[in-house]
């Protein structure tokens, strides 16, 4: 049985403030994949709750989630939502279930709701014909690459071990000519790839938008690279992370025009300039993403995995619970709470409103829970000084 | 590189938001920040989705 740390879980009075409702709804479409990434928190880590659950989401389970995200979407007026088709690898067995799921959404939200739906994958299964479908419903793809080389993606192998690498290339090169379906690329940090060659090699893709992710890690189980510590805020520390970023953030901001948007680099300038951030990445935004896995449970968001087993699942599910139940749960509400969500050290720092403590799943520690820095506090730091630096100088500049 | 201890209570510079820039990856931000003006609430958005 999964025993859930102190804080927010025995702590926190998830009635004392206000909840903002599921905007973005994480579908699970197949809980399984057809790769075998050596570094995947899914398949790879602690938690193997995923082998208890069916394989693919039944029609019923779609059509009732359905029906719940439509009940939450009239009780808050929701204009927008966006779904996210996710797996595992959601076009493990074709497009056929993502176009159903969301076409499940679609009918059973009101007419006035516009639903972003974006299918998340590895790009092996993204043929021509699959794209050409998922295109013509209106719904966006996109890949996860830990680079645009061969090289970068070695970690990306299916079960024989052959790299996924061709396909997902091939995949990438085939959004190019869907610019309105290509919704972009994620990227995992490696320290041990070249930040401009993973750049420079991502740009010949032709992603609209790339987001560079840092690995996920806590002060238990540090990532590559960093130390074990106790939580806390050190200075002196080492910053691979910030300073990888450093070198990718100069060579965007120098391009002389947009190539790319990256996300992290611009929820950060967004943030320096007093607008509020639209990702869980910085800032004290509230979260407002759930999770709904092939059986039907509502789960938090899949990272919090990497912290431990269990540590994604609310005990709700779409059959018996509604989405405001989930709302009231400690872990979803700890995520709205903004600056009073914070440790007393990110409260207290220079770059606090900024970086907002970075990623919730990077701040756990066993015991205390998540009501630390991150893991990554000095590399954040260094990566939003540089980020002000740069922005101050070219505003001074162009004002 | 190491992030020096003397950096850590020097505040983040206050940065005014400029209504043009001639730089291109700061004009595409800015246009992004217009349109979040038009959101009534701005969320966070889950990192595993573009
Ligand atoms: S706000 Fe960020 S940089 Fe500041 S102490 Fe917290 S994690 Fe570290």
């Amino acid at each position: 049985m999964t025993t859930h740390p102190r804080w927010p879980y025995a702590e926190l009075d998830t009635a004392a403030h206000q909840a903002t409702p599921f905007h973005q709804f994480v579908l699970k479409v197949h809980g399984r994949c057809n790769l075998d990434c050596s570094y995947c928190y899914l398949y790879q880590g602690a938690d193997h709750g995923w082998r208890d659950r069916p394989a693919r989401t039944p029609e019923a389970t779609m059509l009732r989630t359905a029906h719940r995200i439509a009940e939450h979407v009239r009780a808050h007026r929701l204009d927008g939502i966006r779904v996210e088709l996710h797996g595992g690898e959601p076009l493990l067995t074709g497009p056929d279930p993502v176009l159903a799921y969301t076409r499940a959404v679609r009918q059973a939200v009101p007419a006035d709701c516009h639903v972003t739906a974006t299918v998340q994958t590895n790009g092996t299964r993204l043929t021509a014909a699959a794209l050409e479908r998922l295109a013509a419903a209106g719904i966006r793809v996109g890949l996860s690459l830990d680079g645009g080389r061969g090289a970068h993606n070695a970690r990306r192998v299916d079960r024989a071990g052959r790299p996924a690498w061709p396909a997902a290339r091939a995949a990438a090169l085939r959004l190019t000519a869907h610019p309105q379906t290509y919704a972009g690329i994620l990227c995992t940090i490696d320290l041990g790839a070249d930040p401009l060659d993973v750049y420079r090699s991502l740009l010949e893709l032709g992603p609209p938008g790339v987001d560079f992710l840092l690995p996920h890690a806590n002060w238990a189980h540090p990532p590559p690279g960093l130390a074990p510590s106790s939580p806390g805020r050190y200075r002196p520390r080492p910053t691979p992370y910030g300073d990888w970023l450093v070198a990718v953030f100069d060579a965007w901001w120098d391009e002389g025009r947009l190539r790319t948007r990256v996300r992290l680099f611009q929820e950060i300038a967004a943030l320096l300039l007093g607008a509020p951030s639209g990702a869980e990445a910085v800032g004290l935004s509230p979260l407002a993403a759930v999770v709904v896995e092939t059986d039907g449970s509502i789960d938090q968001v899949d990272s919090l995995r990497s912290a431990y087993a269990g540590a994604s699942r609310t005990g709700l599910d779409v059959f018996r619970h509604s989405f405001d139940q989930a709302l009231r749960h400690p872990g979803v509400a700890a995520r709205q709470l903004g600056e009073q969500g914070l440790a007393d050290e990110c409260r207290a720092c220079p770059v606090g409103k900024v970086c907002g403590g970075g990623n919730y799943v990077h701040r756990y520690a066993p015991g205390s829970g998540f009501l630390h820095p991150s893991v990554y506090c000095a590399d954040l730091e260094r990566l939003i000084r540089h980020v002000a630096h740069r922005l101050n100088r070219t505003v001074r500049g162009s004002t | 590189m190491t992030a020096p201890p003397q950096d850590t209570p020097i505040p983040l510079p206050e940065i005014p938001r400029p209504d043009h820039t001639d730089h291109p990856v700061l004009s595409a931000i800015l246009a992004e920040l217009h349109a979040r003006e038009e959101q009534a609430v701005v969320v966070a958005r889950y990192e595993d989705a573009p």
